[in-house]
């Protein structure tokens, strides 16, 4: 492959998935600017294995591993909890974010979207970020097990029974 | 829900952000395995060959020759060295974003010194002056793309956009003087020169204090 077909292939997967993986870095990190920094060394990441020849199956899947991985590095580095609490709250499964307070650099969120993102993190550790990259990214359970490092099975499991739970969360909270 | 789904979905990346990572990756040296094999011959071009060269002959030479090129005019002998020789290894070795908008300043910077020192001497001819022009534009526009690369978190953009505004600032009597064929007069170089140093002073402590914070932070 020529160097301006990888460009070509690379830029097309860029504009594709950019802001998908932006909003999954944010949410979970809460700081634009470190956010973009995680994107931006994720596809560079990307950019460098196209170069190298190497073939990705499944990109989607491989950018938001990486994704998931540096934002648990980031966890780590960041050293507010000790890597035993990470490890406690399931693998490094972290919340998402959903504050009421922003500072003015901060995108501000709609009642609603607060809303989900509080039932969510809610939820017991396991179902959170299966039924965000399901409901909000549209990833299917092969590419979050993939993530995960689950099976597709444990995946499709984790989603059916977050969705019952968000339900009777929901249910309740309408009552 | 849907619809809150549907907000968390807007939050996107804006489009300048989204051309500045594109921009930064695609810009990052990576050698395809898929290039055509560079012949032996080739080894002329290879960066690390032209840096090891330069320094080679700067070490044989005891350092004179780049001691003096770099106090050279447009019109000198050595002016040819530093422009081809000597600044290109100085932007080869500046490889961070934030060295290389520094670097770049300090070029735009060198491009007005000349300028000044000719019209003093008078000889700044149409053709120089068309010549420095450039170049000062070239290095001010590679100066502003350097800081789109530096990540706006650290406030080192900020911060080396500021000092170059200040630098120039001082300067603009002196290039209004220069732009409408008016001469120099010797005290005019000396005051410009006083107040770029104290510029530069003014980084340096900054600087320094940012080297004390850090070292603060760190412990």
């Amino acid at each position: 492959m020529e160097a301006s077909q990888i460009k070509q292939i690379f830029t097309r997967t860029y504009n594709k998935e950019s802001d998908s993986l932006f909003r999954y870095c944010y949410l979970r990190v809460h700081d634009r600017e470190k956010a973009i920094d995680i994107v931006q060394d994720i596809f560079a990441e990307l950019w460098k294995k196209m170069n190298g020849g190497e073939t990705i199956k499944n990109e989607r899947a491989y950018l938001f591993t990486l994704a998931h991985n540096r934002i648990i590095d980031w966890y780590r580095k960041k050293k507010s909890e000790s890597l035993d609490a990470l490890l406690e709250n399931d693998e490094g499964e972290r919340p998402f974010d959903h504050p009421d307070e922003r500072s003015e650099t901060d995108i501000i969120l709609s009642s609603e979207a607060k809303s989900v993102l509080k039932e969510i993190d809610n939820l017991e550790p396991v179902y959170r970020e299966v039924l965000y990259l399901r409901f909000v990214e549209d990833l299917s359970p092969q590419e979050i097990a993939m993530i995960l490092k689950i099976t597709p099975n444990t995946a499709s499991v984790r989603i059916t029974r977050g969705i019952e739970k968000l339900r009777e969360k929901f249910h309740t909270q309408n009552k | 829900m849907n619809k809150g789904i549907n907000d968390i979905k807007n939050i996107n990346l804006t489009h300048s952000e989204k051309t500045r990572i594109l921009n930064n990756i695609v810009e990052m040296p990576i050698v395809s395995p898929y290039a055509p094999k560079q012949s032996i011959w080739n080894f002329a071009f290879n960066k690390f060959a032209y840096v090891t060269s330069i320094l080679l002959i700067v070490a044989m030479t005891g350092g004179t020759l780049a001691y003096a090129d770099e106090y050279s005019l447009p019109g000198d002998m050595l002016y040819p060295i530093k422009r081809n020789i000597t600044e290109p290894m100085h932007s080869i070795l500046a490889n961070t974003p934030s060295a290389r908008a520094e670097w770049e300043a300090t070029k735009a910077m060198r491009r007005l010194s000349e300028a000044e020192l000719l019209a003093k001497r008078n000889d700044l001819t149409p053709e120089k002056k068309t010549k420095i022009e450039k170049d000062f534009k070239n290095s001010v526009a590679a100066f502003r793309a350097s800081l789109q690369s530096i990540s706006t978190s650290t406030g080192r953009s900020e911060e080396l956009g500021a000092s170059f505004e200040e630098s120039m600032k001082n300067r603009t009597d002196i290039i209004q003087r220069i732009s409408s064929g008016d001469k120099l007069e010797e005290n005019d170089i000396e005051l410009e020169n006083e107040s770029e140093n104290r510029a530069s002073t003014s980084q340096k402590e900054s600087r320094d204090e940012r080297g004390e914070s850090r070292e603060g932070d760190d412990r």
